[in-house]
């Protein structure tokens, strides 16, 4: 474990000492107004309000406000969350409740107490289902990112916040997604900060959101009225092409190909996830 | 279901979550325990298709014998309080022995979507979008059958009369036939995507 | 009525005959009867309206699991006489793979191949598909079979994360040779990088005997780097939306039917290829150079439609059945006859026909080679 790894991790343990195993609503009221750890500033961008353009329309709009808000500058390491397990034993392999994962959670750690080699430590954390990510970032005083909040952060390129309408930079995307080899994923160093200072959105793990069963789906409760956002988003075939906002966004295809096929329980080895917070915490 | 079919390996009830039913009564979720199933979740306010889900859920009522349960979960558990829940059992004649109507917070909501795979999103603050699904859940909460989409329910009527079928001693239910043309064969599907060790029918 | 006129007997001899006979007439009327007592094939029924429609077996007899193959492999011809259920294991595999000669490319793929795994049923069997998507997989995939009736033709219900497995079931109604591919978004990408193979569904009274059946597809790739730049590809978009491949191919790779990898026949042989063209973009005019096509079975069906033909249209998302003779000693060579795709841009096969040479088919007799001063 190098310098900055350690000093990561026990940042890590200061927000996570003081956490109970309480849910996560006690926790959101829980959790103190006061000033942020100094690790924060380097564990989490701030993020001001702003707007994106989503994919799919919700209700007709074709662009979505969002609040500010703070996203931690990294996914999730193994390291990380092999301290959370550590701490909270009914999140460690072999013992989480069925009902929270698939069978294959954590299951590319060579243990339940172990996530590997000091290489292993830096990677992503994958194969953790949605009930484990929100569970992590609890503990550590945070929550998930919602959809609206991760693609806005996912439409910055190196230089520039809003990167949506950069053929060049939606290439590199592809490219990078096209890229990605099976197996466990790279580790974070290296990878560039984009124009918020946060790294790794595009080229290492798909990522949980909060909300991503949000996607409106074929039998939506308003498919017998007339709206536009009644379409069935079922994305397969060219039919995902409908009601899309841009039809060459190849790589937000691809994010919402896998949202629309992730259950809560769903344990797979390219889906790892990050944490936000309403502040930095 | 198919003879020698089981239910999920996890239950609903673990998620442990405590939710309020018609009658102002705090339910931790394995309060439901017990007894098997049929779970929907609409919202009240809802006119376009949630009184199609709650017209099938009738229809399962009375095809079945009384100890199948038939919940009703809201969606929307800002404006469906208890009271709300109350006067919409009332005006649906949903009666108390037969069906509870449970509302909760948004987090317990989610959980208890996600878990169901229903997908939703709130889209003002009088409208969601939602997928129509019914879950059968049997009498320890492991999910049996899932039934998307507003077809008719008649799958489900056969699946609640096997689960009751102790009390009642009727004859058992008729397999259910072939999917022929085209059919999703569910179990591996539906239950387990991540594809672990498979069940057998 | 009969055609003769039976009148008394005159003696025991003939008496026996005449019994032998009713006998004989009484066992084919028999016969006839169980034929038109079995179970109507709707389909059979209303073949005669022009537009059948089609109903499931109403006996499916067994089970069995089909054996697959990778091209240039086809499986053998199905000797069944009823139908069955035939369960059909497909992993989807994503692996780097050979697109030429020091050029690689990320390829997902239908059972570790491009074009993916050969599926061989019979018309009326009810098929289970199982679609596995390996766990080390980076993205989700699902499969639409153009011989499925039914709900984008499996797509919709065959959606599967890595490390994840969806099943459904379809009867073969319509026989055919059908293109099946994988359709999550974006459809585009996914079948850019490899994900296409073909499913045979095959009349009941089966197809002439032959002695050679290939599996042969066209498709394109869209790569970053030009023609033939070395190492590893990825897809270029932009290519793809302009319809501007830089690769054509046939069965997934430049030489992935030259040289070693050559199809083989001999004189006096006769071949059938089951040809496909995946596109994602482009229409083939399949021709094969030095051989006409004695059959076509134009787009996949089950007319040989056409006789005496030199190049065939496949539409991208089709397939032709091509059937010829061989007579003369030598190599074919298959092509797109769009012909820079196939000088430049690979799309290029061989089929070496060994034998006696018979000079009467075909000889030089002035030329640079031969007889020249």
């Amino acid at each position: 474990m190098n310098d900055a790894m350690r000093s990561f991790c026990a940042a890590l343990l200061l927000t996570t000492i003081g956490t109970t195993l309480a849910p996560a609503t006690a926790l959101a009221t829980v959790r103190a107004p006061l000033p942020a750890p100094r690790a924060a500033a380097t564990t989490m961008s701030r993020v001001p309000e702003g707007w994106y353009r989503p994919l799919y329309s919700v209700a007709g709009a074709r662009r979505v406000h969002v609040k500010a808000f703070a996203l931690d500058r990294i996914p999730v390491t193994r390291g990380a969350f092999l301290q959370f397990v550590q701490a909270h034993p009914q999140w460690a392999r072999g013992t989480v409740l069925r009902v929270f994962a698939q069978s294959r959670y954590l299951a590319d750690w060579p243990s339940a107490s172990s996530a590997g080699s000091a290489v292993d430590l830096e990677r992503p954390v994958t194969g953790v289902s949605w009930f484990a990510a929100k569970a992590y970032c609890a503990a550590v005083g945070k929550r998930l990112p919602t959809l609206d909040e991760w693609e806005l952060v996912a439409a910055a390129s190196e230089s520039r916040r809003d990167a949506s309408g950069d053929g060049a930079y939606r290439r590199r995307l592809l490219a990078l997604y096209a890229a990605r080899k099976p197996g466990a994923p790279p580790s974070i160093a290296n990878t560039p900060a984009n124009a918020y200072g946060v790294r790794g959105m595009h080229g290492l793990v798909w990522e949980w959101t909060l909300d991503f069963n949000s996607i409106v789906v074929a039998d939506d409760s308003r498919a017998s009225g007339s709206g536009q956002d009644a379409r069935d988003h079922h994305l397969f075939c060219a039919s995902a092409a409908i009601g899309a906002s841009d039809v060459t966004d190849f790589p937000a295809f691809a994010r919402y190909a896998v949202r629309a096929g992730l259950t809560a329980r769903s344990t797979i080895s390219g889906v790892g996830f990050r944490c936000a917070a309403d502040h930095p915490v | 279901m198919q003879p020698g079919e089981t239910g999920s390996e996890y239950s609903i009830y673990d998620l442990g979550s405590t939710w309020k039913d018609q009658a102002g009564v705090d339910r931790p979720l394995a309060t439901l325990a017990g007894s098997p199933r049929v779970i929907a979740m609409i919202y009240t306010h809802c006119s376009a298709t949630c009184p199609i889900t709650v017209a099938e859920m009738k229809r399962i009522e009375a095809l079945t014998p009384p100890t199948l349960g038939l919940v009703l979960v809201s969606l929307d558990g800002d404006r469906d309080t208890p009271d709300r829940l109350a006067q919409y059992a009332a005006e649906h004649r949903l009666t108390p022995d037969r069906w509870t109507l449970l509302r909760g917070s948004d987090a317990d909501v989610r959980d208890l979507a996600a878990v169901l795979d229903i997908r939703y999103r709130r889209l003002s603050a009088t409208e969601l979008a939602h997928q129509n699904v019914l879950t059968v859940l049997d009498a320890a909460g492991a999910v049996v059958h899932r039934q998307a989409g507003l077809a008719d329910a008649d799958d489900i009527v056969r699946i609640g009369r096997a689960l009751s079928v102790a009390p009642i001693r009727s004859a058992p239910a008729a397999p259910t036939p072939p999917v022929a043309l085209f059919g999703e064969v569910r179990s591996r599907f539906e239950w387990d995507r991540s594809g672990g060790p498979l069940k057998p029918f | 009525m009969l055609p003769f006129h039976l009148s008394a007997p005159r003696t025991p001899m003939a008496r026996m005959l005449l019994e032998l006979a009713l006998v004989v007439l009484a066992l084919l009327a028999i016969v006839g009867l169980a034929g038109c007592g079995a179970p109507v094939d709707a389909a059979e029924a209303n073949a005669a309206s022009g537009v059948p429609i089609r109903t499931p077996s109403s006996e499916v007899i067994g089970e069995e699991v089909a054996v697959l193959t990778t091209a240039p492999a086809v499986p053998a011809p199905i000797t069944r006489t009823h139908a069955t259920k035939v369960i059909v294991n497909l992993d989807v595999i994503e692996q780097t793979m050979r697109l030429a000669d020091g050029v690689e490319y990320n390829m997902w793929t239908f059972g570790g191949s491009v074009p993916g795994s050969f599926i061989r049923v019979r018309e009326g069997d009810q098929v289970e598909l199982r679609l596995k998507n390996a766990a080390n997989s980076t993205m989700p995939h699902n499969i639409d079979l153009h011989a499925v009736t039914g709900p984008g033709g499996g797509a919709k219900s065959s959606l599967t994360l890595p490390g994840g497995e969806s099943v459904f079931t379809f009867a073969a109604l319509n026989p055919g040779l059908y293109v099946y591919h994988c359709a999550t978004s974006p459809v585009p990408m996914h079948m850019a990088n490899g994900m296409y193979g073909m499913i045979l569904v095959e009349p009941k009274a089966g197809l002439p005997k032959v002695d050679r059946e290939y599996y042969v597809m066209q498709s394109e790739f869209y790569t970053t780097g030009a023609f033939g730049a070395k190492g590893l590809q990825t897809l270029d978009m932009q290519k793809g939306i302009d319809e501007r491949p830089t690769y054509v191919v046939f069965n997934g790779s430049v030489g992935a039917l030259t040289g070693e990898k050559a199809l083989q026949a001999k004189v006096g042989e006769r071949v059938r290829l089951f040809v496909g063209d995946a596109g994602p973009n482009l229409t083939s005019s399949f021709h094969v150079i030095g051989e006409i096509f004695d059959n076509v079975y134009q787009e996949g069906g089950t007319s040989a439609t056409q006789h005496n033909v030199q190049t065939t249209l496949i539409p991208a998302g089709g397939s032709a059945i091509v059937e010829f003779g061989v007579e003369k000693a030598g190599d074919l060579i298959l092509v797109d006859h769009s012909i820079f795709r196939a000088f430049n841009k690979g799309a290029l096969g061989i089929l070496h026909v060994s034998g006696p040479d018979d000079a009467k088919v075909f000889a030089s007799i002035k030329g640079l080679g031969v007889g020249g001063e």
